[in-house]
């Protein structure tokens, strides 16, 4: 009796184990650009079930990857000369799978901050973004101008960013626990327990599109949030010692023109499957 | 079947809470029902595998200690009792994401070597089980009567027959429950795996949501699939609970002086 | 050696701790014999058979199986387990599996019988105990007296050379003590050694060969039943016997 049930158990590990093993044993070809990025942070990256406008197969999912992030890595892969594979994973996890060999590169919409920089390397800048604030529609706050008019707001950010930070320029702001990521604060702000969340312009236009009850406050030069180039700007993230590869990628960057970055950008925020 | 292909028909701005739910379904089902299958694979065969190393080591510490051994053994065992102890505090007392972390990027920084992701989190989540298993395996083993051991070893039976036997089926039928638990909690852990390239369930769920803006419906929809698989299993694993401990009656059979007649009489527990 | 005793014990001592609960105990048994050891609870006696089998390990002594030591690591544990059986006050069925398959497990693993025949020789015994109808059952399912039968059939299935019974009948209720004491009396006498721990002192004096009275870790007395239950040499035989004696 004990003994069936062993043998059950065993034998279906046993097709277990090797149908996972089949399914994952990839060979690190070196002519792969093995990219890590979120897909869950549009317009930057999302994920999309079909391939439709240019999106790339997620490894080892049946999902494909789209976005600004993935239209610059089709980019660098091509002027690499290398394949692009797409590797999904959690933000935590992009840090270490660079420093490891795992992927070779990150491009998730990641800032090239003083801090991450102590264990990686960036490129130059892909896109340069500015900081808002997406607000309730019918709030008090839609029609700021100024930073100012922020004073007394609950306002949050994504935990571990930068965003986070820049809240401490608000003069009397009521700084919130940190987020996880921007669901959550889409959630917190419909709901009402926040009064804002900062985030960068791409992201807040999508989130208006998506809501019809989220507004956007952008500041004219001067009233908004003080940011060095780190921080509102995202890079490639590399792993450190590699000059000759940081280099290359900067040239192919270089040759990405400023309107034409707008223009890849207007494409991705038309392309996200957002709800519509 | 209609109802989500009704969904699409709604304008995006009229729909209700529900609409949203089985819209989402229907265009993203197959993300979800993807993520769904790999968190159900992990979970099953870590869970499994976890069991199996827990059994063994719960096994080897409950051997007999016997103090006429030779001293070589005695080390040996001792050397065994610590290693196992280590096992066992360090997968227990670290969470299962920082292990995730640790064993897979680690190994690639160490080794160069690249497991596949599956594979990984399947590795860490037996090996995490395990560590658990072990100690609710000795005290399940601890909790039979002492006699039952006492009885196998007076007709000779070596420890291992013993344990395989009669001792380990007892333990077993009295550690299911926590083994039912065990998995139930390994098919939510699983959402840590995402930080390894894992694509289970909470990561597929997380970029819906990320990309649908959408976050109640989604994470909704998340959670009845969770449900629909705890449920499950916590039923599956009760229905063995009650083939293993057999039929509550039993039948009467003629001995070679009185014929035979079938009297069903109704037992204890 | 032929002629050795079936047991001899010299010398046993066994401590738990700081407790000293076999003092120098002297002990030999014959082939075929029946002998009853009696004693009030904590005189050792469960104690003194548990060494016998190797579920206690004596602290200092001998214990001599056909002259050969059983402690100093010369016989094979398990052999010599499968010679010398146990039957439990607790009876100690295995729960997890039936009547039939308690008395065919030790055979087939321990003694390595086909299942075929492992099964006929359990379904003799079983037969010899009464309890042949419930192979089916579950430990769980039939009562103390017929749980003792089973353990009784669950030793002889082994067909050992000598039986140890410790308290068999302690543990029952008062109409289920006559059934398993009959099993016991139609065992005597038939070539099996047995050395019973028991308070059914009617039993003791109708069935055994030798009593062995202990009190406090020694051998007290040892006699026939009717020297030691008619004529007991020492005062605390006596004083013993007057309590239990009614």
């Amino acid at each position: 009796m004990m003994r069936k049930w062993l043998s059950l158990a065993l034998v279906l590990t046993l097709v277990v184990a090797s149908a996972l093993l089949a399914t994952g044993c990839a060979s690190s070809g070196s002519g792969e650009f093995r990219v890590g990025l979120e897909c869950a942070y549009a317009p930057f990256n999302w994920t999309q079930t079909d391939a439709s406008n240019g999106a790339v197969k997620i490894e080892g999912t049946n999902d494909y990857a789209g976005g600004y992030d993935v239209e610059i890595a089709k980019q660098i892969a091509t002027g690499l000369g290398k394949k692009l594979v797409i590797v999904k994973t959690q933000w935590d996890g992009l840090v270490p799978a660079v420093e490891s060999g795992t992927i070779d590169a990150i491009i998730a919409g990641m800032s090239p901050t003083a801090d991450r920089k102590q264990s990686i390397d960036f490129t130059a800048n892909y896109y340069r973004s500015e900081l808002v604030l997406v607000v309730k529609k019918s709030s008090a706050y839609a029609n700021a101008t100024s930073l100012a008019d922020f004073s007394g707001a609950k306002v949050t950010a994504q935990l571990s960013t930068f965003h986070y930070t820049v809240i401490d320029q608000i003069p009397g702001v009521l700084k919130q626990t940190a987020m996880d990521d921007f669901p959550a604060m889409r959630v917190a702000l419909e709901s009402g327990i926040i009064d804002a969340y900062v985030s960068e312009r791409p992201e807040g236009v999508s989130a208006v599109a998506a809501n019809p009850d989220f507004a956007m406050v952008q500041f004219a030069v001067g009233k908004g949030f003080t940011t060095s180039d780190d921080d509102v700007a995202i890079a490639v993230g590399l792993k450190k010692g590699q000059a000759a590869l940081v280099t290359k990628i900067d040239a192919i960057l270089a040759g990405i023109s400023d309107a034409q970055r707008t223009q890849i950008m207007d494409t991705a925020i038309k392309n996200q499957p957002s709800s519509n | 079947m209609g109802a989500p292909l009704l969904a699409l028909t709604v304008a995006a701005a009229d729909r209700s809470f529900f609409e949203w739910v089985a819209y989402l379904f229907a265009r993203y089902g197959s993300m979800f029902l993807s993520g769904a299958e790999v968190t159900l694979l992990i979970s099953l065969s870590g869970t499994i595998v976890g069991f199996a190393i827990g059994l063994l080591i719960g096994v080897v510490r409950t051997v007999p200690r016997r103090p006429e051994a030779s001293w070589p053994a005695k080390a040996l065992r001792k050397v065994v009792d610590v290693l196992l102890m280590v096992y066992i505090e360090v997968f227990r007392g670290t969470p299962m994401i920082v292990q995730a972390m640790v064993i897979f990027y680690g190994t690639a920084q160490a080794f160069g070597v690249r497991i596949p992701y599956l594979l990984a989190g399947f590795a860490i989540v037996s090996i995490n089980t395990g560590a658990y298993m072990a100690e609710i395996v000795r005290g399940g083993i601890l909790s039979i009567d002492k006699g039952q051991f006492e009885a196998a070893h007076s007709i000779g039976m070596t420890h291992g027959q013993t344990m395989m036997n009669v001792v380990l089926p007892q333990a077993i039928r009295n550690i299911l429950p926590a083994l039912g638990n065990e998995f139930v909690i390994n098919i939510k852990d699983t959402s840590v795996l995402n930080v390894i390239s894992v694509s289970e369930l909470f990561f597929e769920t997380k970029s819906v949501a990320g990309t649908s803006y959408k976050t109640f419906e989604t994470f909704f929809i998340a959670s009845v699939m969770y449900l629909v698989m705890t449920f499950t299993v916590t039923r599956i694993l009760r229905l063995i609970e009650r083939k293993m401990e057999g039929k509550s009656t039993y039948t009467i059979h003629g001995s070679q002086t009185t014929p035979e007649s079938e009297i069903r009489i109704r037992g204890g527990v | 050696m032929a002629d050795a005793p079936f047991l001899e014990i010299r010398h046993l001592r066994k401590r738990f701790g700081t407790n000293e609960v076999l003092r120098d105990i002297d002990f030999t048994v014959r082939k075929g014999e029946v002998v009853c050891i009696i004693g009030a609870s904590g005189s050792g006696k469960s104690t003194l058979l548990r060494c016998v089998n190797l579920l206690e390990r004596p602290t200092e002594g001998e214990i001599r199986h056909e002259g050969r030591n059983i402690l100093d690591g010369s016989v094979p544990i398990a052999t010599y387990r499968a010679q010398v059986g146990m039957v439990f006050q607790q009876f100690n069925l295995f729960n997890n599996l039936n009547v039939l398959e308690n008395c065919v497990l030790g055979q087939m693993k321990v003694l390595k019988r086909p299942r075929a025949e492992a099964v006929a020789t359990a379904m003799r015994y079983l037969d010899k105990v009464g309890m042949a109808q419930y192979i089916q059952a579950r430990p769980a399912q039939i009562s103390g007296g017929q749980k003792q039968r089973v353990a009784i059939a669950r030793a002889l299935s082994m067909e050992p050379e000598a039986l140890l019974f410790d308290e068999p009948t302690s543990a029952l209720d008062p109409e289920m003590v006559g059934e398993v004491l009959k099993v016991m009396r139609d065992l005597a006498h038939t070539g099996l050694t047995m050395l019973v721990v028991t308070h059914e002192m009617a039993f003791a004096s109708e069935v055994a060969d030798r009593v062995v009275f202990m009190d406090e870790g020694v051998i007290v007395e040892e006699g026939v039943p009717s020297v030691i239950f008619g004529e007991p040499k020492q005062e605390r035989t006596r004083t013993f016997l007057k309590r239990v004696l009614r």
